[in-house]
């Protein structure tokens, strides 16, 4: 596959998982927290494409999220970035096919996201993030994100195209 | 070298995001016009996605809203029914006081909006952040709302207008920990600012004067002294507790918001900003109880300007 498929698929993968955050989920709360599943995509497009198209995924993934929210802009992007990037090298350190990298790094990752935002965000000055509630904050989008890792996972190795430019198994 | 070069490229990839990143998060804190442009264009081009996927998949949301609240839609059931009845014994007597209720409002002109023009709106959106609280309405620029513009519900004070878009206005709320407002308690003349401590949690008012007594139950509402982005007069909340500290002699206080900021449906958006208001001086409120904003601050229309940033002075 030449390279400009692999970018129109993302960007249709993309799109449809912004229209499902922004638009579908909208609304949806669990225990008052709102799923995030832009970061959950997005550390699954490391783990199945690498540590560098899966940080370019994230990032494009969080920016469209922080387009909606009041939050420093570019904030979400920039977590999101790091912990894709952390989590593809680590999938790409383990080697061969790893069965449950997919999950286990979603869920690691998710939580590390979440807590980065707040630890980032109060370093820029936003009152009150690190408090109890940021544990149910983090369990939630963890659990949401595990739960949809097996779609995103099909669906970042149809952007990927495994045996190309993917560390998919 | 080849092998080093390729294990390379990816850190540069990543340094260029977390560049790109940064050089985003800067502009931003310093207010780069670009980007609240950005955000209000993005908002009206994807609102009608939003509003159709919204009305077709409600009966869906709706499911799931109810399968994850259960617990709390059981004790809101349990609540509610013993409200139910409580409430029967008492209709007569409810009756009863809210003709007295009526004559005393009536008496009294507590309407505090008073004058100001008002832009009737929508709640359709919650927080959509997990680490702000805010809600989104269905008007925006196109109505008239400006940047700062003080919001209100039934009751009293619901927030401020934070962003604006052409067809919609996110509002931070009262709760929300970077959110606060200058307060008066009536009939006393103790001030103070009343800070959000998040979601659910009452306010926390510093008393000007940490001494001052200020009981349970009391009404406060907004000071509107120089410089607020509230007018004056609005209701904000009941002292829930007046605590003493213990070996000085002040109080801390606490206040329950006058309107239930979990269940919004629709708001109020004052048509005013504090640049053109005329300040009126502070005075003892009247000994009936709330003071009276129609009296005290005629309405303003808005200018363009912005009253300012994210936390506002007494």
């Amino acid at each position: 596959m030449n390279p400009e498929a692999h970018w129109l698929r993302a960007a249709l993968v993309i799109g449809v998982l912004f229209c499902i955050h922004e638009a579908l989920l909208r609304g949806l709360r669990i225990d008052g927290v709102r799923p995030d599943i832009l970061l959950g995509a997005g550390i699954v497009a490391a783990v199945v494409g690498g540590p560098e198209l899966g940080a370019l995924v994230a990032f494009v993934l969080a920016l469209l999220g922080d387009l909606f929210v009041n939050t420093p802009f570019g904030l979400s992007a920039l977590v999101a970035c790091l912990v894709a990037f952390v989590a593809g090298s680590i999938r790409f350190s383990l080697g061969t096919h790893t069965r449950w990298a997919v999950p286990i790094l979603t869920v690691v990752g998710s939580i590390t996201g979440v807590v980065l935002w707040a630890l980032i965000g109060t370093v820029l000055g936003l009152p009150s993030l690190l408090h109890p509630h940021l544990i149910v904050v983090a369990a939630v989008v963890a659990a949401v994100n595990l739960a949809i890792s097996p779609a995103n996972a099909v669906a970042m190795r149809w952007v990927f195209a495994p045996g190309e430019r993917s560390y998919a198994g | 070298m080849a092998v080093s070069r390729r294990s390379a490229r990816p850190r540069f990839t990543l340094l260029v995001l977390i560049l790109a990143s940064l050089t985003l998060i800067t502009l931003d804190l310093r207010g780069a016009a670009p980007i609240p442009r950005l955000r209000g264009k993005a908002r009206d081009l994807f609102s009608p996605i939003q509003s159709a996927v919204s009305s077709a998949t409600r009966p869906v949301t709706d499911f799931f809203h109810g399968a994850f609240q259960y617990r709390q839609l059981e004790n809101d059931n349990a609540r509610l029914r013993a409200q139910l009845a409580q409430g029967r014994s008492q209709q007569i007597q409810d009756q009863y006081l809210l003709q007295t209720n009526k004559d005393l409002t009536d008496l009294l002109k507590l309407d505090f909006v008073g004058d100001i023009p008002t832009v009737a709106a929508r709640v359709i959106a919650g927080s959509e952040s997990n680490f702000q609280l805010t809600i989104v309405i269905d008007r925006g620029s196109g109505a008239g709302i400006l940047k700062g513009m003080p919001v209100v519900a039934g009751q009293g004070l619901v927030g401020r207008v934070i962003e604006v878009s052409g067809k919609q206005s996110t509002i931070l709320l009262l709760t929300d920990p970077s959110a606060s407002v200058g307060v008066q308690f009536a009939p006393s003349t103790a001030v103070g600012v009343a800070s959000g401590q998040g979601q659910g949690k009452p306010l926390t008012v510093t008393l000007v004067d940490p001494s001052a007594s200020v009981p349970v139950g009391t009404v406060a509402v907004t000071s509107g002294l120089e410089g607020s982005p509230y007018p004056r007069g609005v209701p904000v909340g009941e002292v829930a507790s007046a605590l003493s500290e213990v070996g000085v002699q002040s109080h801390v206080v606490t206040l329950r918001p006058v309107v239930d900021l979990s269940q919004l449906s629709y708001v109020d958006v004052l048509i005013w900003t504090a640049q053109s208001a005329p300040v009126p001086a502070p005075a003892p409120a009247p000994t009936s109880g709330v003071t009276n904003p129609a009296t005290t601050v005629p309405p303003v229309v808005s200018s363009p300007a912005s009253p300012g940033g994210g936390v506002s002075g007494p």
